[in-house]
């Protein structure tokens, strides 16, 4: 097996063992959000809901903006 | 070959139940209101974000680190794409709310979104494909 053979074997483990990993956690969290979905008993999320959802969206957003302006800097 | 592979991937996410439906019978997926629904992608949005950010938040590889690493072009491609992906997601946040009669198109154009950084991530191998 060849450095490079190697090098690409265990990226190949790596991102499994990420991917089982975030898989799972997915997993819990979309189990959270349809217990969230079943408690609104077919009404409507309230503002509430909606403000704590939209403050998650922008806070993950501006991480994942600020990992990104680094990674283009490390390109 | 990537580019089939993302394809296929979007196709499959695209036509598949949400994954948070996997926790719901049909009838309680059914029952959903225009606006859970909208909240339901939208929670999957962030779920699919925070595994983004698990990758993204690793050191660089480089020539010497090459696992337990985020490859800086997949987390500039990541971000594009959510970028890309956040306006249709907000216009049928605002569509269900408001109660406007383009309300699930506007879902199914925000699920697209979706179902388009979720192939990206299964494609990259960040996450497992979670349907």
């Amino acid at each position: 097996m060849t450095p490079a053979a190697i090098a690409l074997a265990l990226k190949l483990v790596d991102l499994a063992l990420l991917g089982v990993s975030t898989v799972a956690e997915a997993k819990t969290k979309a189990r959270m959000l349809a217990e969230q979905l079943k408690s609104f008993q077919g009404g409507d999320p309230t503002d509430d809901d909606w403000d704590a959802m939209n403050m998650a969206t922008d806070e993950k957003m501006a991480t994942l903006r600020q990992r990104a302006a680094e990674a283009r800097a490390a390109q | 070959m990537r580019r089939i592979a993302l394809l296929i991937a979007v196709i499959l996410t695209a036509s598949a139940c949400a994954f948070s439906g996997q926790f719901l019978t049909d009838e309680e997926q059914a029952a959903l209101t225009p606006q859970s629904r909208a909240f339901q992608l939208q929670g999957e949005f962030n779920i699919l974000l925070d595994a983004a950010n698990t990758y993204a938040a690793q050191p660089f590889c480089t020539a010497t680190l090459i696992t337990g690493c985020a490859d800086p072009d997949i987390v500039v491609r990541i971000s594009e794409v959510a970028e890309a992906s956040r306006p249709a997601i907000d216009a049928a946040q605002v569509a269900a709310r408001s109660g406007a009669g383009n309300s699930t198109a506007l879902s199914a154009a925000a699920r697209v979104g979706v179902a388009q950084l979720s192939a990206l991530l299964i494609t990259e191998g960040i996450i497992g494909g979670v349907q």
